[in-house]
């Protein structure tokens, strides 16, 4: 069959003699580099290049050494305003370092460039995009009419004057990393403007580093699908207040110190939910329990989640579930399309979030990482069943170290889960396993949770200590592993 | 192959290769052709053949089996049909690719246009100039000093 082709080919140089619009087609598929190389294949190639309609530097797996990187930013302008083409489908660009074109006026040529021939696609990363040099983005594309994806990543600094006009009519996805001192009324023009907008990733690098005025930050989408916003500042002196109006929103992920999410309508096609909360230990004027109840509220509205993560790292307070309790049924939202559950908790947190289940009818996965050092100095499992403990199939639990009280848990678990399936267990805080009574103990906690009485005969339990040790019921009941020989990872 | 089992309400049209086969489809089918759509519209009588003047029946029954693969929508998932494109591809010589890619560009089939046009920049891709040559038999007409002047205008496009 080759010898055939090559048979075939040594007679006609076949793809040469191809129109030039196929060409070009064949070409925007490479990456630039790649094209601007065709111009040394021959005549007929010569000036070929030039008609492609996509610009392209991105490296499949590794990302371009910094010499290379340095070099192609001092070149991209040139070549771009080579190309011929008045249509420009994708502009990308993935650099280790953008160092040339965070010269303002380099980057404003290149905006110029790209903007002026109707691109729809700009993703321009920098990775790592955490450094010291600012990209300076230019206040024209924010108009470029034709534009549908944007992705910036790197350290992005608007070049905005007091009223910018935004006119991205066309405009389906954004997602902005480390955005520098952007100006506060400027995101909410943004989504005002761009109502066809469907996924929104927002990174803020430093956003609250004042205490006046308020930062009300309004994100408004008929048909935003995907939305995640999230906060790397350390600096906040104050609680910025984010509305969300997206009655399509789909799937939202939150990663933030202090701030308070609304929501304006319910957003009743909510499936995947993602909160983070880091409250932040040198600015702890803000009450931690006020911060913990507006974002109950915020949750209490996503009944129709079917997947919920939700963790909250605080100083004193980090139990949510309490405020599920606190309610009264009848008031009380319920979540009966949720499935998977994750989040973290304190050991006295147990309770409530046991009696809280009572709002998660169709509970069939939970995930809990336990938070560290968190000792309690008994506990007692007296609480009632709830329904969906019974109908719980998986169960994680991470991050258990102290034995007594861990097994008093499990045991309650194990007792009330009618059909469970498989129960993770995962020790933490043993640094090694060369102390020949850390084996003794950790030998004993196993023996002691296989041997708990199972409301549901079949569930394997697997005990885990990361990087050492994997144990499942099952082995141990076969005698697979015998009590005197753990398999040692 | 010819025979279809699609629903009667589906309109048949008649596809005449420019070397006289003829081929019975679907409606929607041929419809996937932006020049046949066209041609469609200004034609008086539905039941005479449409000439599909630059194509080979070899080439045009090609083309068919890509449009009623993409005509059928419900029936695979994104990922299979990916899968099948691929397959659809790599089964192709190079002398067909070419003629398809004529007959695409022709019939204005963008779906496969794309997947062709993918398809050769493949072959292209992380080929050197001698290599690209070598496997497309492209002559290289340059003097040596004018390669030479080429390649100084961007060396950076020759640095691996």
């Amino acid at each position: 069959m080759d010898g055939m082709k090559n048979m075939n080919l040594r007679k006609k140089d076949r793809l040469s003699s191809l129109p030039d619009d196929i060409l070009s087609v064949i070409l925007s598929h490479l990456q630039i580099n790649s094209v601007v190389a065709t111009s040394i294949l021959s005549r007929r190639w010569r000036y070929l290049w030039t008609t492609v309609t996509n610009f392209k530097f991105e490296h499949d797996n590794q990302y371009l050494s910094k010499r290379r990187s340095i070099k192609f930013s001092t070149v991209v302008v040139n070549i771009v305003r080579q190309l011929t083409s008045q249509k420009l489908g994708v502009f990308k660009l993935q650099l280790s370092s953008l160092s040339n074109l965070c010269d303002a006026s380099v980057a404003d040529l290149c905006f110029r460039e790209i903007c002026g021939r109707n691109v729809e696609q700009i993703i321009i990363e920098e990775v790592p995009g955490y450094n010291n040099n600012l990209f300076p983005i230019p206040a024209f594309l924010f108009s470029s009419q034709n534009l549908v994806v944007l992705i910036l990543r790197g350290m992005i600094k608007f070049n905005l004057p007091e009223k910018t006009d935004i006119q991205l009519p066309n405009l389906r996805k954004i997602s902005l990393t480390y955005l520098v001192s952007v100006p506060h009324q400027f995101l909410g023009s943004l989504f005002r403007s761009c109502q066809r907008l469907i996924d929104a990733d927002l990174m803020f690098n430093d956003y609250i580093t004042q205490p006046e005025p308020q930062i009300v930050l309004n994100i408004s989408g008929p048909e935003l699908r995907s939305l995640q916003i999230r906060f790397l500042a350390h600096l906040h002196t104050q609680r910025p207040k984010i509305l969300i109006d997206a009655p399509e929103l789909e799937t939202l992920y939150i990663n933030s110190f202090t701030s308070d999410y609304y929501s304006i309508q319910n957003p009743a096609k909510l499936v995947n939910v993602s909160i983070q909360m880091y409250m932040n230990e040198e600015y702890n004027y803000f009450r931690e329990e006020d911060c913990l109840k507006e974002m109950f509220k915020f949750v209490k509205q996503m009944s129709s989640v079917r997947k919920l993560f939700l963790r909250v790292q605080a100083n004193e307070v980090t139990n949510v579930y309490r405020y599920f309790n606190s309610v009264n049924l009848k008031d009380m939202t319920t979540f009966p399309n949720l499935e998977r559950l994750e989040t973290n908790l304190d050991y006295d947190d147990w309770k409530d979030l046991i009696l809280s289940m009572k709002c998660f009818p169709n509970l069939r996965h939970l995930r809990v990482d336990i938070n560290m050092d968190t000792y309690t100095d008994a506990m007692d499992c007296d609480w009632c069943v709830p329904e969906c403990l019974s109908k719980l199939k998986t169960i994680e639990i991470y991050g258990v170290h102290d034995i007594r009280y861990d097994l008093t848990l499990l045991e309650y678990i194990l007792s009330n889960a009618l059909v469970l399936e498989k129960l993770h267990v995962q020790r933490t805080g043993l640094k090694s396993l060369n102390l020949t009574d850390n084996k003794a103990k950790l030998r004993y906690f196993c023996k002691s949770l296989f041997q708990l009485p199972r409301a549901s005969s079949t569930c394997e339990i697997v005990f885990r200590l990361r990087g050492f040790v994997r144990v499942s019921s099952n082995d141990w009941k076969n005698r697979k592993v015998t009590p005197e020989n753990f398999r040692v990872i | 192959m010819a025979s279809t089992s699609t629903s009667t309400l589906s309109r048949k049209l008649i596809l005449k290769s420019s070397d006289g086969e003829k081929f019975e489809v679907d409606e929607n089918v041929a419809m996937q052709s932006q020049t046949i759509k066209h041609m469609i519209e200004d034609l008086d009588d539905i039941n005479s053949p449409i000439p599909v003047s630059i194509v080979t029946g070899t080439i045009l029954s090609k083309v068919i089996e890509y449009c009623k693969k993409h005509a059928t929508e419900d029936s695979d998932s994104d990922e299979q049909l990916k899968q099948w494109d691929k397959e659809y591809a790599n089964n192709m010589d190079l002398n067909t690719l070419y003629y398809l890619l004529l007959a695409a560009n022709y019939m204005e089939i963008k779906g496969l246009l794309e997947l062709i046009t993918q398809c050769v920049a493949d072959m292209i891709k992380g080929k050197s100039p001698e290599e690209i040559r070598a496997h497309f038999n492209i002559k290289n007409d340059f003097t040596p000093q004018e390669e030479a002047n080429i390649r100084n205008e961007n060396p950076w496009a020759f640095e691996n």
